[in-house]
């Protein structure tokens, strides 16, 4: 049982990060800090802007710990450029971290840090505590020498604005691909697959070589909230891209907004294609309700007949496996390949260090490969993850914000953006995924990793439950289950999937205290 | 006279901190559970009364029917393990010759109850481990790799882990409440029994067992309420699941609850399990009487 | 005739040697678990896969640091719990449970009944209006929402434990006190309190255990990790370490210390408590 509170409340807006893991990945591994190491290549940067007063101070407070040597590096970098500047980093535990954001930013004294995870804190934008960003990232970076945002990533900047603003900056991202064990692909002469079915019959030969083709864990928090939900996400996903124009805001919904949602045009060999676009709750449950969109018809029986013989190459008795005993498979080469997120990555190698030499392994991560046999035209499978790290800035006087932009500015170089990996690989601490840096000089072997993390889009709708309602969920896992254990045939599996949609509509209307009027703005704000 | 008015305002004052706390913490919630079970009531929202509307979603409850079952085997089982290994290691011990082995015997049997409950059940689950847990090195030691599995994991062996959590099950609160029966059966019982030839095993049958029969009622009333309100170890050791494998009523009312939201929904499960322990605990205690009576 | 009942004492008709044998095989099985805790704590992942059995190569003892890094915190909270309800349970029993036993006032055996049909109540009925009533209190994600609740719970059989001990103590000492000239009070300050002492020893460590090993409570009331208990803490900390089991072990055997300790200052007192307090649930 693990963590039976429902932490994913329906209120705030669900960051796909909170979904793709709640590991937590950002324990320091108590590496003593090698700090202040100057790297000699700051000498490619534009010169700084002339310093102003005299000591004066930003404090960057994060639980993001596997980058705490590469934050202080960048720190004490930026203190060597801009004299009489002070940044504190302050490295915060986890646990509690969002109470004491909660209690520190609206008491706006010294407590308040001016960097700070903005993920942990929902709502205090709207509540006027942190500062928009949009008028900032729309000048020139002095340290790059182009506009800022052309050096930030404009999909994320775009996706996660409140209210049409900006209101923090996306550090680095989460996704989820394979790993696999290229020791046993190269004696089984195995490439890494291109589409899902040949990954299939990649999974037959390793079968029949007694090793497990794939590690799943397949417990009920699985489903929700790892691998099996992120399958049932992306297959999904694929198959119900093509019904987003039916959702859509149209003109003279409360939640239409032009700039996004006018110029639409489905493309399926897009996978950013619908990221931006507006989706109206109300029209979602409407199509649900009258059966435009049902859960018992052949592509959602497609789906799941998919993932039921996908699950034919998982180890035995998934359903008890957590992602650690998944995990362990892999890394024992019980197992050959693996779903899992990027932040898995740093996991691995430093394991794999850890390991007898006799037991180590050489392996690489290849993308959800493309599935090709389908009675549909079923485009690519997208990504389900979310940002990782993403900085806010606590709103303060006029002079302090534009220091805090200042040294973000400097933070979100390319050339900073290398020195955290670097820093977080020399100390051995966990990568959470790719950065969001463009141009960002990665190490080779570590973008090697990468690559099939990226540009994969990002799933718009997900259907195990229905919006999230948390009881919808929990039946759509018990059938699942049932089914993927053999006690529910398909159709019989469908029928119940389609019931437990139909009746968590009442539930949520409910909930939200809608009046399924899209024209009309009836949602109670949740916000704490 | 003067001296009982004293009394009076003494007590009260003894008292006052009792039983304001009582009345808010017990009383209070005890009442509002009665009427809220007839109440829908959501979450954030104030209850509004529905009369048996809640009692009769029950009744149509799929998981809930689902979990009945699952509840009566882990009931059987559960008071099937209080009679069993405890008393037979209590009977072991008594007839250890060596007090001081008797000693250090019976404090090491005590010893896993030192461990906090939470930590067992997250041992147990590393025990029932599909990967690296103790029951597979173990069946691998002996040769039985072949039966290796997640034994929490699949809906035919779920709930038999379940029920072997704590195996043998011999010590614990049921070695302790069997120890002091039979250590205050009287000397001279056994050797009447000696006397009459009642020896060995036919003694525990025919005098032990009848004697220990406060013991064993205590035990089954213990186990019953302990095994129908008891959700915190199946939360941890399998949420309920593969399916519906493992769900059991308690935790349906939970999920109702911390979950999903439904509290008025979830208060009439809690008032229904009220109502079955309670009946279940006088049926076992009267039924337990009215056997000794006719002793 | 002491020799004789002694040796008919034993029903078990096999020779001792066969008894302790089997007992010594019961309890193997039942501390295995115990003793794997211990060593796998002290085996990095690669040991325990490529040697599960064998002996830690080398020890790692600093994964006892670690756990105990990540588990401190929860340790304390479940600690101020305790030293906020213990001294508490202790002493409103105690002045309940003299009331209620030698002092004569109207209405004293109803509210006796009161208190003591409270251990009929299971939790499962109480827990989620107890919930909503905190809540409505404003104490979610509070220490109150559990001090309160346990001080309230904890005495319900402290009272009775009490009133039946007070009531046990021969009258002739209090009517000494008495003629004397000491007041009721000192009575119960003097003379039963000093006397209750075993009886209190045994609620407080009852009171303790109880809420050393609750779990849904807290895991309901308490969102916030920095004011979490052990018992829920213990379920989450082993993320820290990622995929590491030694930590995780060793974080189990640290958060049984707390306990081994109780049951090595006062195993009576323990043993009376654990079964006191499991009558009552």
């Amino acid at each position: 049982m693990k963590e039976a509170t429902p932490s994913h409340n329906a209120g705030s807006p669900a960051l796909p990060t909170s979904r793709l893991s709640r590991r937590t990945f950002l324990k320091g591994a108590g590496v003593a800090a090698a700090s202040a190491a100057l790297s000699g290549s700051s000498a490619l940067l534009s010169p700084p802007a002339a310093p102003q007063s005299a000591s004066r101070q930003i404090v960057l407070a994060t639980i993001s710990a596997n980058y705490r040597e590469g934050f202080e590096q960048v720190a004490r970098e930026y203190e060597a450029r801009n004299p009489g500047v002070r940044v504190k980093v302050q490295i915060m535990p986890a646990n509690g971290y969002e109470t004491w954001l909660r209690t520190q930013i609206p008491g706006g004294g010294s407590g308040a840090p001016d960097l700070f995870n903005a993920n942990y804190a929902w709502g205090m934008y709207e509540r006027g505590l942190t500062v928009n960003m949009s008028p900032f990232i729309e000048q020139r970076n002095p340290y790059t020498g182009r506009i800022w945002q052309e050096t930030l990533n404009a999909q994320f900047l775009e996706k996660f604005k409140v209210g049409g603003d900006v209101t923090f900056v996306p550090m680095d991202f989460i996704e989820i691909a394979f790993y696999y064990n290229a020791d046993i692909f190269q004696s089984l002469g195995l490439q890494p697959p291109r589409t899902w079915e040949e990954m299939l019959r990649h999974a037959e030969r390793i079968r029949s070589a007694g090793i497990i083709p794939f590690a799943v864990p397949g417990n009920a928090d699985s489903y929700w909230a790892g691998t099996v939900g992120w399958m049932a996400r992306f297959f999904s996903d694929a198959y119900t891209r093509h019904l987003v124009p039916m959702f859509l805001s149209q003109p003279g919904d409360w939640d239409y907004d032009a700039k996004k949602n006018a110029g639409f045009k489905l493309n399926l060999n897009d996978p950013y294609n619908d990221a931006y676009v507006v989706v109206n709750g109300e029209r979602l449950l409407q199509a649900v309700q009258s059966g435009r969109l049902r859960f018992d018809d052949a592509r959602f029986g497609e789906i799941y007949a998919h993932i039921r013989t996908f699950s034919r190459y998982w180890q035995r008795g998934f359903h008890g496996a957590n992602n650690q005993t998944a995990y362990h498979l892999f890394l024992t080469r019980r197992a050959a390949m693996l779903l899992e997120t990027s932040a898995t990555i740093g996991q691995m190698m430093r394991d794999m260090e850890d390991l007898p030499p006799s037991a180590r392994f050489q392996w690489q991560t290849f993308p959800i490969p493309p599935l090709t046999s389908s009675q549909f035209r079923i485009p690519p499978f997208r990504g389900v993850g979310g940002p990782g790290t993403v900085l806010g800035v606590v709103k303060k006087s006029p002079e302090q914000v534009k220091l805090t932009m200042d040294f973000l500015m400097f933070l979100t170089t390319p050339h900073a953006a290398k020195i955290l990996v670097e820093q977080a690989v020399r100390n051995r601490r966990p990568l959470i995924g790719p950065m969001l840096i463009p141009g960002a000089e990665i190490p080779d072997f570590i973008r090697r990793y990468f690559r099939p993390f990226e540009g994969r889009g990002f799933e718009r709708m997900s259907f195990r439950g229905l919006m999230d309602e948390q009881q919808s969920v929990w039946e759509w896992t018990v059938w699942a289950q049932r089914y993927m254990d053999g006690r529910l045939t398909l159709p019989e599996f469908l029928q119940r999937y389609q019931k437990l949609m139909i009746e968590a509509v009442p539930r949520v209307i409910a909930m939200q205290k809608l009046d399924m009027n899209p024209k009309t703005r009836d949602r109670v704000d949740s916000a704490k | 006279m003067n001296r009982g008015r004293s009394s009076w305002a003494l007590a009260l004052t003894m008292l006052l901190p009792t039983l304001l706390l009582l009345l808010l913490f017990n009383y209070l919630p005890a009442m509002i559970g009665l009427y809220r079970a007839f109440t829908r009531w959501e979450t954030g929202e104030p209850p509004r009364w529905t009369g048996l509307t809640n009692f009769v979603m029950m009744a149509q409850d799929e998981f809930l029917r689902i979990s009945l079952s699952n509840q009566l085997l882990l009931l059987i089982a559960n008071l099937v393990k209080t009679l069993t290994m405890p008393l037979l290691v209590a009977e072991l011990l008594m007839s250890l010759r060596s007090p001081r082995w008797q000693y250090l015997l019976r404090t090491a049997f005590i010893l896993p109850m030192v461990v906090p409950g939470m930590v067992t059940m997250l041992l147990w689950a590393f025990i029932y481990d599909g990967s690296i847990g103790l029951l597979n090195q173990i069946l691998e030691l002996f040769g039985g790799g072949g039966l290796t599995r997640a034994w929490l994991g699949e809906s035919s062996t779920a709930l038999l882990a379940i029920v072997g959590v704590g195996f043998p099950w011999a010590g614990g609160l049921s070695l302790l409440i069997y120890l002091a029966g039979l250590t205050s059966i009287s000397h001279d019982v056994w050797d009447s029994c000696a006397l009459d030839g009642a020896t060995g095993w036919r003694r525990v049958l025919m005098v032990d067992l009848p004697l220990l029969r406060p013991q064993v009622r205590l035990l089954m009333t213990l186990t019953i309420i302990g095994t129908l309100q008891d959700f915190g170890s199946i939360l941890i050791l399998t949420g309920g699941g593969p399916g519906l494998a493992t769900h059991v009523p308690a935790l349906h009312m939970y999920f109702q609850a911390f979950r999903f939201g439904h509290l008025g929904y979830a208060a009439a499960i809690g008032l229904t399990l009220f109502v079955v322990i309670f009946t279940l605990s006088v049926f076992n205690q009267r039924l337990g009487r009215k056997r000794e009576e006719s002793l | 005739m002491s020799q004789m009942s002694e040796t008919r004492r034993r029903p078990i008709p096999w020779g001792q040697g066969v008894v302790l044998l089997l007992l010594l095989l019961l309890l193997g099985l039942s501390l295995l678990p115990l003793f794997m805790m211990l060593l796998l704590s002290l085996k990095s992942n690669a040991d325990i896969f490529t040697n599960f059995w064998g002996l830690p190569k080398p020890p790692r003892w600093d994964f006892y640091a670690q756990a105990a890094g990540a588990l401190w915190r929860y340790l304390l909270n479940t600690g101020i719990i305790i030293l906020a309800v213990v001294p508490g349970v202790i002493l409103l029993s105690s002045l309940a449970g003299y009331a209620l036993s030698r002092l004569q006032f109207p209405g004293r055996d109803l509210i006796y009944f009161g208190v003591i049909a409270l251990l009929m109540v299971p939790g499962i009925l109480t827990l989620i209006p107890t919930y909503a009533l905190v809540q409505s209190f404003d104490l979610i994600n509070t220490r109150w929402a559990l001090i309160l609740p346990y001080l309230a719970g904890g005495q319900v059989l402290g009272v009775a434990l009490c009133r039946t001990f007070f009531s046990g103590l021969p009258e002739e000492l209090f009517e000494a006190m008495r003629l004397d000239g000491a007041s009721d009070f000192t009575i119960y300050r003097r003379l039963a309190l000093p006397l209750s002492l075993p009886t209190l020893a045994t609620i407080a460590i009852m009171t303790t255990l109880g809420v050393y090993n609750d779990y849904i409570w807290p895991l309901v009331t308490i969102s916030d990790n920095a004011i979490q208990t052990f018992t829920v803490g213990v379920t989450r900390f082993s993320g820290e370490f990622n995929l590491d089991y030694g930590p995780t072990l060793a974080g189990y055997v640290i958060g049984s210390i707390p306990l081994v300790m109780l049951f090595a200052a006062g195993m009576r007192a323990f043993v009376q408590g654990v079964t006191a307090g499991a009558v009552k649930a």
